[in-house]
């Protein structure tokens, strides 16, 4: 699997991220230390400092072009960088920053441009997906229901994830200057080219446990007691648990927690085993 | 320094803590992959139901196709059909693994000299076909298994606007036997329904009707209601079976009459004889005089004491019911059984309420004589182009008929099979159907019922609906009758079948389900009465070989599905194999025991089979079940196998031990002369013992079991599939592993080898009488 991700470029389409590459970031060093025990961690971290030393003065994304000497004047080179710049100026009054007036525009907001850019983050946890999409964005800025897009949530066991039809929903009435963000521009290369997007799972279940969404949803549990705060995060992922060291949804998804849960309901949950052991 | 770059690099830095972490801890990334367009019908998760038609077999059960995601994943029957009310077999539900089958032929290909193929495009394909239609339409033939109305029509269309030579539809296990008894009785060319509702006696003349009969899973169905004890305080419906092997029907009978192969009809008809005189009934007490008592039990093996007590039961009956043989029961005389047992049901009164003949008369099909004679015209060179579809003759007509040699002699051989078989292997241009769940079609498996087939996915691979690949390349020819064809596609045919129902409801619902129209027959005016000679074997030794139809495997054609081969045989319990069932005093007798494999040679061939010693058949009979020994197949043959063994059969084809024989009703279907027509003569010429053979073509001819030899022949002993989980248990059927050879076997075998000059014991007359004599000789050379 590694060898093919080495020999491989990889484009904006590429998702075959798995989760070894989810610790490459130095975020994510700790947690999979921790995880893989004592003897990794040794090596981890010595490799990983080195590897934070090294990157400190590296461009982060979406910086691109407009990063150059910090006496030069700079030109946004697109609308997007153009709220960066204001950002920067905004901060450091002395910048000289030049914004051409095509770039000069409200749309896209810096917020969608900064979602895009959080949501490919390196350094943030998580795999990368193969479109920059931010739930932080939509579910928790727009306030976008979880079933608007993952509609069959209640009525089917999966939840289901959305169609490139749905998304394009939305934003086939964008204007065409969204179509600097990376994200939308990739969208809509899977719509003109009718090619699905392979998003790459997050919360998984093992095979010989059958979860039904549409039970708990009618049942009023929230999204998020499972699939944690989703709406604040822009590039979705699983946090370590703390004692084993794997990577879980909210709490380790394991028969104990989903006991416990029924246990306390046990006026509306079954603990019988074949309930979910089917 | 690109992003790019640097993205590699930071894959670079963190490979090797990351390889060396997570070593066996984390699965591998798993896809969510959603429409790109979400079908309206479609929520993931949630199954949706499609109501389509089996073509496992003939039957026509109903299907409802649960599918998900648009992939069919489990079929169920369609409660709302007459047949099958709700149920399905295990064959049908099997049936779903043929659509995701390795073994897919993947588009349409030419086969070269080197007999490697070459794909090809559809156009190029269909323009090759259209070649040879247009230049050699006198010289083509199509010969096909049984299929639906409608493409039964298009066919027929398409070979008459062609102006192709001719088409055979033929069915292995067809029922041409009880339609030319039907036709000689009452005049009516139809296969009667035999309908067990409110019967209290059903007697089965080993058409096994629980297993492998005309309709199983109705009749199951039926029979369970007739023996609900809650409903029935007598116990409700008796079952008698009549059968030398004890199949599954004879396992759950009342009475189980081990009667000689071959002894059905006589035994049918003193039967008739004895409950029409028990009756009053003269009609047929007089079409019945041949009947004896005595030659029964003579021919049957039984004591008069048995015979007395069914005939009793029969005449006591308040509704009884006899079932005509089936495959395992055909013989050379397979018309005059049938006939004899439609007498028996009409001297218990059982003609018109529980054997219901319909309206219309069947459409005739080919028989195996009709096929001969196709093979006949093929060694001569009289066929430059063969169609085949929806049948596998290289691997289901007998081997002696010499098929597979006729084959080629022929110019251009067309298979439109979906799936790689023994056929497909010789023909030179593949025209790949779609299987059953993306195809469109209709079944009508009995008068005042259709059915209709319907896709529940996408075509999987460049495959085309055999319908619209004829339709093209009929069109292409340009010949004169072209303009006759109907336009647009074979769909668009079907829909125009069905012009006269509801298209959308009759797909909702399966099809159009109306109570089949029910002619009223009497027995003809003037007929003389029914004879069936006394049951005669020819061969020179003292074993009878039963063919008897596998429970799932069908005529051979179930064998490319994996559930077929894996459930167990429900009375042997063995899977994935041949098995020769065999007494256990006669397996004491010959020194053989569970998984020896010994010969069984008929004067057509003989083949290696392991033994299985059982209770429940006499000594003097064996029994192998048809439908293995394909030699193509992931499943089917060994080349999927752990250990891969290409081209090598699993288990024994039954094919290889019939030899060239029909029936009378075989010999001319046609005809509407009514007389006899000669037999075949059955040649006696084993190596060791022989007796008779029944066959899936209605043929009777010797058998003989050669002598046990305990050969290591691991490839075909019976050991089921390695099985890879649990590893140390046991695997459920008996294994059925030959012991070693000991010096003292070895001996043996040698001792009852045939000594050279031997192979060729006496054999009968060419011209038969309507029994065939068959001589039941000492083993040879033993």
């Amino acid at each position: 699997m590694h060898e093919s991700h080495e020999s491989m470029p990889e484009s904006p389409l590429d998702s075959r991220t798995d989760r070894h590459r989810r610790d490459l970031s130095p975020r994510r060093a700790g947690s999979r230390a921790q995880r893989v025990g004592s003897l990794c961690f040794g090596l981890l971290t010595a490799g990983l400092a080195t590897a934070v030393v090294f990157w400190s003065g590296w461009p982060t994304p979406g910086e691109g072009a407009a990063n150059a000497a910090a006496s030069d004047v700079q030109v946004a080179t697109g609308v997007c960088d153009a709220h960066r710049l204001k950002a920067l100026k905004a901060d450091d009054p002395s910048l000289e920053i030049e914004i051409p007036a095509e770039f000069d525009k409200q749309w896209p907001s810096a917020s969608a441009c900064q979602s895009a850019v959080d949501a490919w983050d390196p350094t943030a946890p998580g795999p990368k997906q193969p479109i920059p999409f931010s739930h932080k964005h939509h579910a928790g800025q727009f306030k976008i229901e979880c079933l608007y897009c993952h509609s069959a949530t209640d009525k089917s066991q999966a939840a289901g994830v959305p169609s490139v039809e749905l998304c394009m929903g939305c934003h086939a009435q964008f204007p065409t200057e969204y179509d600097e963000i990376e994200g939308i521009k990739i969208l809509k290369q899977h719509w003109e080219e009718k090619k699905p997007i392979e998003w790459v799972q997050i919360h998984r279940l093992p095979e010989h446990v059958q979860f039904r969404h549409n039970r708990h949803i009618q049942a009023g549990v929230a999204c998020q007691t499972c699939h944690g705060p989703v709406e604040e995060i822009d590039k979705l992922h699983l946090v370590p648990d703390t004692k084993m060291g794997y990577l879980v949804p909210v709490a380790k998804l394991e028969m104990g927690w989903c006991i416990s849960c029924h246990r306390e309901n046990n006026q509306q949950a079954s603990q019988d085993c074949l309930k979910c052991h089917y | 320094m690109s992003e790019l770059d640097r993205r590699e690099f930071l894959k670079i830095v963190g490979l090797s803590a990351g390889a060396a972490a997570a070593a066996g801890c984390s699965d591998p990334a798993e896809k969510l992959i959603p429409y790109v367009v979400q079908p309206e019908t479609i929520t993931p998760g949630i199954a949706v139901e499609y109501a389509s038609t089996c073509l496992e077999c003939s039957t026509g059960c109903g299907l409802h196709v649960k599918t998900r995601e648009g992939r069919p994943i489990k079929l169920e029957g369609n409660p709302e059909h007459p047949i099958n009310q709700g149920r399905l077999c295990a064959r049908g539900q099997a049936s779903l693994g043929r659509t995701y089958h390795p073994d897919r032929i993947a588009g349409p290909a030419t086969r070269s000299g080197d007999g490697s193929l070459q794909p090809i495009g559809w156009e190029d394909a269909k323009a090759k076909l259209a070649a040879k239609l247009g230049s050699a339409a006198g010289r083509t033939w199509i010969l096909g298994g049984p299929v639906g109305p409608s493409l039964d029509g298009l066919l027929d269309q398409v070979a008459q606007a062609t102006g192709i030579a001719g088409r055979l539809t033929y069915e292995p296990f067809g029922d041409h036997a009880l339609l030319e008894a039907s036709r000689q009785l009452f005049g009516a060319y139809a296969v009667p329904v035999f309908d067990l509702t409110g019967a209290d006696l059903v007697v089965d003349f080993g058409s096994d009707f629980l297993d492998t009969g005309r309709s199983p899973v109705e009749h199951a169905r039926q029979l369970a209601a007739g023996r609900d004890v809650a409903a029935h305080a007598n116990g409700g419906t008796r079952v008698i079976a009549i059968s030398p092997r004890q199949n599954l029907t004879a396992s759950n009978a009342d009475i189980w009459v081990p009667a000689k192969p071959g002894s059905e009809g006589v035994l049918a008809l003193a039967l008739a004889q004895a409950v029409a005189q028990a009756r009053g009934n003269a009609t047929v007490s007089a079409l019945a005089s041949a009947g004896s008592k005595a030659a029964a039990l003579a021919a049957a093996g039984i004591d008069a004491a048995l015979f007395d007590k069914v005939a009793a039961k029969l005449a006591g009956a308040r509704r009884a019911v006899a079932l005509p043989p089936g495959v395992a029961a055909s013989t050379t005389a397979g018309r005059s059984d049938a006939a004899a047992v439609l007498l028996l049901n009409a001297a218990v009164g059982s003609i018109g309420t529980s054997v219901k003949y319909p309206a219309a008369d069947a459409k005739r099909t080919a028989s195996l004589a009709d096929v001969k004679k196709l093979i006949e015209k093929m060694n001569a060179g009289q066929v430059e182009c063969l169609l085949i579809h929806d049948l596998n003759p290289v691997f289901s007509l007998p081997t002696a008929l010499g098929f597979r040699e006729a084959l080629a002699k022929v110019e251009l051989v067309v298979a439109f099979a979906p799936l790689a078989d023994e056929t497909t292997e010789l023909a030179n241009l593949l025209l790949p159907d779609h299987t059953p769940m993306e195809s469109w079609g209709d079944a009508s498996p009995r008068q005042g019922v259709r059915s209709l087939v319907q896709p529940t996915i996408r075509p999987l691979f460049d495959t085309q609906a055999m319908g619209d690949t004829l339709l093209a390349a009929a069109r292409a020819t340009g010949a004169a009758g072209v303009a006759s064809l109907p336009a647009g596609s074979w769909k668009s045919v079907l829909e125009a079948n069905w012009s006269g129902t509801s298209w959308r409801h009759a797909l909702a619902r399966g099809g159009e389900f109306g109570e089949m129209p029910q002619r009223s027959v009497s027995l003809v005016e003037g007929l003389s009465g029914v004879r069936v000679g006394a049951p005669t074997i020819s061969g020179s030794g003292d074993l009878t070989l039963v063919a008897f139809p596998h429970s799932y495997l069908g005529d051979g054609r179930g064998a490319a599905l994996p559930w077929n081969q894996e459930i167990p045989d429900p009375v042997t319990k063995l899977s994935w194999n041949s098995w020769v069932e065999l007494s256990h005093e006669k397996a004491a007798e010959l020194d053989v025991t569970l998984g020896d494999v010994v010969t069984v040679a008929t004067e057509a061939g003989s083949v290696d089979v392991s033994v299985f010693p059982r209770g429940g058949i006499p000594n003097d009979v064996i029994a192998i079940p048809i439908g293995q020994g394909h030699t193509v197949g992931h499943y089917a043959s060994r080349a999927g196998d752990e250990d891969p063994q290409p081209g090598v059969a699993r288990g024994v084809n039954l094919a290889d031990l019939l030899p060239a024989a029909t029936d009378e009703a075989g010999a001319r279907p046609s005809s509407r002369r009514r007389r006899r027509s000669r037999r075949p003569a059955a040649i006696a010429g084993s190596r060791c013992r022989s007796g008779r053979t029944t066959s899936a073509s209605a043929v009777s001819h010797p058998s003989s079991i050669c002598t046990t030899s305990r050969r290591r022949a691991a490839s075909r002993t019976s050991s089921p599939r390695r099985r890879r989980w649990p590893p140390s248990t046991p695997p459920t059927t008996p294994p059925i592993t030959p012991p070693i050879t000991s010096p003292r076997r070895a001996t043996k075998r040698a001792a009852m080898e045939p000594p050279e000059g031997t192979t060729s014991p006496a054999r009968p007359s060419s011209s038969t009488p309507a029994t065939m004599p068959i001589r039941i000789s000492p083993i040879a050379g033993a």
